[in-house]
């Protein structure tokens, strides 16, 4: 949290009062938290890392922004005209997370269907082939049927990262995020006949991407504040119905 | 001692043509190519005549050929077994056979049974396994084959042509096949093909890095159009990735890793047929990442050389029985992932 609030130093003009702007931590108690923020008036909310818990939509005039940690990168934007150009018919696109032992496994595939959102559109179904302590593989299918294979895999050996990859027939469209903490940039890389080309680089991590995003729907003031949290809310169902049995399941052995 | 041998080839295709021949290039003080069979007698006349070798259509007349010391199978998969038999029975000082070894576990008792008996020292051409790329990290790992949880093999590839026609002049390819996708069984081949005949490439890297896998359970399997599969299984407690595909890029991309909580093996192969120089492997840990590779050495280089030492006797021949194993592993991939297949495909 300490990462996003210093963040907002560097958006000065955008933000010359750092107290408009609110922020709830993502932890399973964050739907009270949200609630409490709305109701107090605040105009400006950052959802920062939310875990995948059961929420009611509020109506309020409160702009709501979700800061994700993979879909938030400002990348997002030129990764999504490459991955939607390149999803032809029958694509597959392998999603994988490097996060460290012990990271909740259902937060982390939240986070995979919010940047896989981001990229191509919802995934509207995960089926989990398999979970164990230390990795998780599943298999998805967004709106737009491309297919997604997602992995977790757990080390402390590299830092916590996301990449995609979709291969064509004749290339391939490639994603890396690092950590959102830093302002490491993305890699994005689009390999056709003619070469492989690096998308340009951009030095803004997550957060503050989040926190622009948040001040241009406050600029045009007829947002709709809760339509981040809509989406959250329907990829948090998809989490849940993908992992809920399998979680259970583990619970009830330990 | 003797310091030259010679060899002799059963099959002339791209790979005898565009690997064996041009890494044996380099080696002449070890090695002089003196019989090339193929059923076909152009191609086994053709191939023959680059290296200024006999040539045959039979394979007796190869094993009859006094000037052989060594026998390369580069032959059609199904008749590796058969002709590794009749090389050792021969009575050749060495085989090196292409992978896989054998075809099924009948024939891999078969030649558990002939190396026994007749003692031949058998290779496998497992190209990737002699990568000193690969080696270097296996000297390092430490207890990366205890505590990795992880492993991933990813094989993207353009046609073999883009490689092969770089490597040498290949006479009589085969086209590439166009085979029926709504049949079943015609899915449940490709995807043992392409075990057998891609994934066996690293299969036994993988098993260096499982306690065991006699619990192995495929937990998905499908076929990637227009050639490539992807197989996830669980064996020794490790969850395992298998995924390859064969598309018109440009770029290859043939990558290993394993990950354990404190460990990454990352290694990057580069593509059979050229000369590119061993893989690169890197291990990391959170505070550090150490790169081994490239050598100027690439697997098959590595092999032959190998099978020099050990002709002269300054090496000992690899244990059939691990080479034996590393087949029955690959088999044991190779049924479950077309078996799953069936059963997904149905189920559908």
């Amino acid at each position: 949290m300490s990462n996003v609030r210093t963040t907002l130093a560097t958006l000065p003009m955008s933000f010359p009062d750092p107290a408009d702007v609110v922020f709830v931590d993502g932890d399973p108690s964050w739907p009270a938290e949200l609630e409490r923020a709305i109701r107090s008036g605040a105009t400006g909310i950052v959802l920062v890392h939310p875990t995948p818990v059961d929420f009611d939509l509020l109506t309020a005039d409160t702009i709501v922004v979700v800061d994700s940690p993979w879909a938030s990168n400002p990348v997002n934007g030129l990764a999504a005209q490459a991955f939607r150009a390149a999803a032809t018919n029958g694509a597959r696109v392998e999603c994988r997370v490097i996060t460290p032992p012990g990271s909740d496994f259902a937060t982390a595939l939240l986070d995979q269907l919010a940047l896989i959102r981001a990229v191509l559109g919802p995934v509207m179904k995960v089926q989990v082939r398999h979970l164990s302590d230390r990795a998780l593989h599943a298999e998805g299918l967004t709106n737009l049927s491309v297919a997604v294979d997602f992995s977790i895999v757990c080390t402390t050996a590299l830092p916590a990262s996301a990449s995609l990859r979709l291969l064509t027939s004749d290339g391939s469209v490639e994603l890396t995020i690092p950590s959102g903490d830093t302002a490491l940039p993305a890699r994005l890389i689009t390999v056709g006949p003619d070469g492989a080309v690096l998308a340009p680089t951009q030095y803004e991590n997550g957060h503050r991407s989040s926190l622009r995003r948040l001040r241009e729907l406050q600029a045009t003031g007829s947002a709709d504040g809760s339509a981040e949290l809509r989406r959250l809310q329907a990829d948090v169902v998809t989490t849940t119905a993908a992992l809920g049995d399998h979680l259970r399941e583990r619970n009830a052995v330990r | 001692m003797q310091s030259t041998f010679g060899i002799g080839f059963l099959g002339a295709g791209p790979v005898t043509q565009s690997i064996h021949l041009p890494t044996l290039a380099r080696l002449g003080d070890a090695f002089a190519i003196r019989h090339i069979t193929d059923v076909d007698p152009a191609v086994a006349e053709a191939v023959a005549g680059r290296v200024g070798a006999a040539h045959s259509t039979s394979t007796e007349a190869l094993l009859d050929d006094p000037a052989v010391d060594v026998v390369a199978i580069c032959s059609p998969n199904s008749f590796h077994a058969e002709q590794l038999i009749a090389a050792c029975r021969a009575g050749k000082k060495a085989v090196l056979c292409e992978k896989p070894l054998a075809m099924s576990a009948a024939q891999a008792d078969a030649i558990t049974a002939v190396s026994a008996e007749t003692g031949v020292p058998i290779m496998v051409g497992a190209m990737h396994t002699f990568d000193p790329g690969w080696r270097a990290a296996v000297a390092h790992w430490g207890d990366l084959p205890a505590s990795s949880h992880t492993i991933r093999l990813s094989v993207v590839l353009p046609p073999n042509a883009r490689f092969e026609d770089v490597a040498t002049e290949v006479l009589s390819r085969s086209p590439f096949p166009a085979p029926d996708w709504s049949d079943v069984e015609v899915l449940a081949a490709m995807i043992h093909g392409g075990v057998m005949g891609l994934a066996i490439h690293d299969l036994p890297l993988i098993r260096r890095l499982l306690p065991r896998y006699d619990d192995l359970q495929v937990i998905d399997a499908k076929f990637l159009a227009p050639f490539g599969y992807r197989i996830l299984f669980v064996a020794g407690g490790k969850s395992i990735e298998l995924h390859a595909m064969v598309s018109q890029t440009w770029q290859p991309d043939w990558v290993l890793e394993a990950f354990s909580d404190d460990q990454v093996l990352h290694v990057e192969f580069t593509p059979s047929y050229v000369h590119a120089g061993s893989a690169v492997s890197t291990l990391t840990t959170s505070d550090s990442a150490r790169v081994f590779g490239p050598a100027t050495v690439n697997g098959y280089e590595a092999e032959w050389r190998e099978l020099a030492a050990i002709l002269r006797g300054e090496l000992a021949p690899p244990s059939t029985r691990d080479l034996v194993d590393d087949v029955r592993f690959a088999l044991t991939v190779a049924d479950a992932a077309a078996e799953a297949l069936r059963k997904a495909e149905v189920a559908a």
